[in-house]
Parts: structure tokens; sequence; C-alpha cells
């Protein structure tokens, strides 16, 4: 039964990647990203990781993609540019990434890992993760919170300085 | 099938190919950032598999992971208003557009 479910996840996650860089229209693509989300997300859930599962959807899902629905939706080209889909661009973007599939997958399955056989599900709870970030990696969890306040101060400094060079009237609009 | 940990490495080697086959195809910028995505999700899904299948303490596979979708989150956050800005000046999201640093 949870084979069933896993081939299945893995299926709609690898269609949806392939749908998310195959299309050739954005929004097509998010819709294929976000299929390969939810596959993973299940895979997640599958491997017991449920808290990781969420946060996944929540953030890829309800953050990322939607955020990319919106720079899709204000960065309509003004002109219609037509991809280069030469076929020797495609043959050798797949040839790399076939070459790299092959080779870290052959090296992966020919690794000996320490293998544990699944481990204790007391664990791997979100209880016992949540101990973890709060002593153990206290001091991670505070500095990606800097890195994410970082990132996101820059990124409305950097789509607001493009606003100030258009030649739009800014005065009377700045103080709402 | 489901208990294998090689089952969950080919998966991510499989969806990470697809990811770097979208950024090396795409020229679009949005498009290759939702490739860049699918990388990260790939090494996530790597890392939970780790936890769960090998020795070690197993939370620090997800804490990883967390850190992981911290990261995916701020680099969409900078890479999107790059796109506007881009957008902006150029009036088009291709990378075919900016080439004043081709040698």
């Amino acid at each position: 039964m949870v084979d069933l479910a896993f081939g299945f996840l893995i299926v709609v996650s690898l269609a949806g990647a392939v749908m998310a860089v195959a299309l050739k229209k954005v929004f097509h693509n998010l819709i294929g990203f976000g299929l390969a989300i939810l596959g993973s997300a299940g895979v997640t859930v599958i491997l017991g990781a449920e808290f990781v599962a969420l946060m996944q959807l929540l953030i890829f899902l309800g953050g990322i993609a939607i955020a990319m629905v919106f720079a899709v939706m204000m960065s309509t080209p003004r002109e219609q540019d037509e991809e280069d889909r030469s076929p020797g661009r495609v043959l050798g973007a797949v040839g790399i990434g076939s070459g790299f599939m092959v080779v870290v997958g052959f090296l992966m399955l020919s690794g000996v890992f320490p293998a544990a056989g699944p481990q204790d599900d007391a664990l791997f709870s979100a209880q016992h993760l949540g101990l973890l970030l709060l002593s153990d990696y206290a001091l991670p969890f505070e500095a990606i919170s800097l890195l994410l306040l970082a990132a996101i101060l820059g990124s409305v400094i950097v789509a607001r300085r493009s606003r100030e060079d258009d030649d739009l009237p800014t005065e009377g609009v700045e103080g709402v | 099938m489901s208990e294998a940990l090689s089952s969950y490495l080919l998966f991510s080697c499989a969806m990470f190919a697809v990811g770097l086959v979208g950024v090396l195809l795409r020229r679009n910028l949005v498009a290759m950032l939702i490739g860049v995505e699918l990388m990260l999700n790939a090494v996530l899904i790597n890392l939970v598999a780790f936890a769960r299948f090998t020795d070690g303490q197993p939370g620090i596979g997800q804490v990883f992971a967390l850190f992981i979708i911290g990261v995916a989150a701020a680099e969409a956050a900078v890479g999107l208003s790059i796109v506007l800005a881009v957008h902006k000046a150029r009036g088009a999201i291709s990378v075919d557009a900016l080439e004043e640093l081709k040698g």
C-alpha cells in the first residue's frame, strides 16, 4: 500500500517537474512546479517527516509559487520573445542533465552508507525537532532568521529602486 | 520499495537532473528560478532520506531540510525582485537581454 502510494507520488512529482521545465508558457511551468512540490511533500510524509512536509507545502507552494505567479503577472514581456529551442540547445541541456543523473545515480547506488534501517519515529517527531532547534541549533536558527530578514529587505530595495527611475510623477503617490 | 534508501536517492537525483536541465535550457528568468527551486527541493528530500535511513541523530537531517527551505525562500524573494527590476529596465525577462558583461 505504501509502495503504491510512493510510486504514484514519484510519478506525479517527476511528471510535474518535467512540465515545469519543458512547457513554454511560464504559467504552465508554475502549475507543473506545484505538482512536483505536492508529490515530493508526499514523499517526505512517507519518510516520516510530517513537519518538514508541511513546511515544504507552506513555503514552496504558498510562498514561492504564489510570489512567482505575481512576478509573472507583473512582468509580462512587451514583445513575446520566443525562446531558442534549437535541437542543439535542447540536446546539450538534456545531455548534461542525463549525464549528471547517470554519474550521480551510479555513485549513489555503488556507495556504502552506514544503513540503520528506518529510524525510530520518536526521534523523528516534530517535538524532537523543536527541542533541537531551540537547544543545539539555536544559533543557526537565529542566523537563518537574520538571512531571511536581510534578503527580504534587500529585495524590497531592489524592487523599489527601479521604480524611482521611471518618469512617472512620484509626488502625491508617496504620501499614502 | 519505500523502505529502501536507494529509491529515495534515485528519485531526488532524477528531480535534481530535471531542475538542472531547466536552468540550462530556459532563457526566461522565472523559469530558471523554477529550475533552481526544483534542485533545492531534490536536495531536501535527499537530506530527509539520509536522516531516516542512516546512523546518527535523525533530527539533524530535518533541521538541515528546514534551513534549506529558509534559504529557498530568501533566494526566491531576491530572485523575483531582480526579475521585476530587470523587467522595469529592459521590458523583457529573458537573460538574453542582459549581456553587458559578456566578454
